[in-house]
């Protein structure tokens, strides 16, 4: 985890902030395999991380995963309730990113997401 | 249930109920942030439709809603004739609705093809890494035309379904300018209605309901276990550690309870409510991820 040191104070629901942070880990968690691979097929370290910097408006958090990624058809839908990236391999019913999006939302902050094939960061 | 919503010069914003002539709420409209955001039943056109144009947003007033119900097409084309300036939205619906705009946008100059035809074969990606509201800010500065087609919902297996955005600039024979989007919200809005029915559905009986019999089952066990203490002689070391665990399972049973009823009002109200206070983020993430970690390292093994 990574945190900017001089953080300005924000005004935001704790709370639900909390619940959006938790769920999107979780989500990340829930998705990273017990065991990942390099591109050569050599295993790594499965490895999830949090990045709270500065950004013009207030702050960025910023959340990776080295997992399998997201495909990129699922990537414009994943935020909408009731769509899930992967149906099959994660239990789910598709609703939680979809809350989360309208926390941070609500706020009159952007979510999105990003998958480059092996990470998929998430922020 | 199809939907046309017309914004034109002096703001006045009109609703075509196309066949279906049922009453209609009127139109809210919040400050959120520096935005002026349109609520109708929390369709989230809406909101992108006030974004458009920054003079739509400083005029728009309640009293400059009008609510009109119609049949479409013939009132519609009254109003898009006398139409001088500004941004059309509506729902295509039926084939021949959308037959009749593209036919109206060609009198105005704009050519066939550059409606017709794109609006289902033409996709731009962009769209999805720069959102809507982004990608219809530069159709309207360039002038070209965008479609999004085929936002997939097929996670019921009801089938699939589709939103259909097209987005066109074009000059009027006065040579007032005009962008125009033409959004099927039908689907859209409609199976939005049914995920909400069915995420509350699940939320409360799937979810909320075995949670709270644990909270309360681990309720019960703690009063039992302290006879254990007594009968059995357990020592206090041991009872702490017993009490410690049952406690972790109580709150976080109580804190999933909350996050539930939370998401139960956000699907009921369409909208998150906030008690924003002043906050310093770090400790709060910090907690966040320390509260996560233990779910990270068991995943490791």
């Amino acid at each position: 985890m990574n945190q900017e040191s001089d953080l300005p104070d924000v005004l935001i629901d704790s709370e639900r902030i909390q619940q959006a942070v938790s769920g999107i880990l979780s989500n990340a968690i829930k998705f990273t395999p017990k065991r990942v691979q390099n591109e050569d097929g050599s295993p790594k370290e499965n490895k999830v991380s949090v990045t709270v910097s500065k950004s013009r408006f207030g702050i960025d958090i910023m959340m990776s995963d080295n997992g399998p990624g997201i495909p990129k058809d699922a990537l414009n839908r994943i935020f909408k309730m009731g769509e899930r990236a992967i149906a099959d391999e994660v239990e789910g019913h598709g609703i939680g990113l979809a809350v989360h999006k309208a926390i941070i939302l609500a706020h009159g902050g952007k979510i999105s997401v990003e998958s480059r094939g092996g990470p998929a960061p998430h922020s | 249930m199809a939907r046309k919503i017309l914004f034109n010069r002096p703001y006045t914003i009109s609703y075509f109920m196309g066949r279906q002539k049922q009453p209609k709420s009127s139109v809210n409209l919040e400050e959120v942030g520096d935005k002026t955001r349109l609520q109708d039943r929390g369709n989230p056109l809406h909101a992108e439709a006030s974004l458009l144009i920054p003079e739509i947003k400083a005029s728009l007033a309640p009293k400059d809603v009008s609510r009109k119900e119609s049949v479409f097409p013939q009132e519609a084309r009254n109003t898009w004739d006398n139409l001088s300036c500004g941004l059309i939205i509506l729902s295509p619906g039926p084939d021949h609705q959308i037959e009749f705009w593209n036919r109206a946008v060609e009198s105005w100059g704009l050519t066939r093809s550059q409606v017709l035809g794109k609006k289902y074969d033409c996709i731009v990606p962009k769209i999805f890494e720069e959102g809507r509201i982004g990608l219809i800010n530069e159709a309207i500065k360039t002038g070209k035309t965008v479609c999004l087609k085929g936002v997939e919902h097929n996670s019921l297996r009801r089938g699939v379904r589709y939103q259909d955005l097209v987005i066109s600039r074009f000059t009027d024979s006065k040579g007032g300018h005009h962008g125009m989007i033409e959004v099927d919200d039908t689907t859209e809005s409609e199976f939005r209605r049914q995920m909400d029915g069915f995420a509350a559905r699940i939320l409360s009986h799937e979810i909320k309901n075995p949670v709270s019999v644990i909270g309360h089952a681990v309720e019960i066990l703690s009063g039992d276990i302290r006879t254990l203490e007594k009968d059995f002689g357990i020592p206090p070391e041991r009872m702490s550690g017993i009490f410690g665990c049952l406690g972790i399972a109580e709150r976080n049973a109580g804190r999933i309870n909350e996050i539930i009823n939370s998401m139960l009002d956000t699907l009921k109200n369409e909208r998150i409510t906030l008690s924003p206070k002043r906050t310093d983020i770090r400790p709060l993430i910090q907690n966040t991820v320390d509260f996560i970690r233990p779910d990270a390292e068991q995943k490791k093994h």
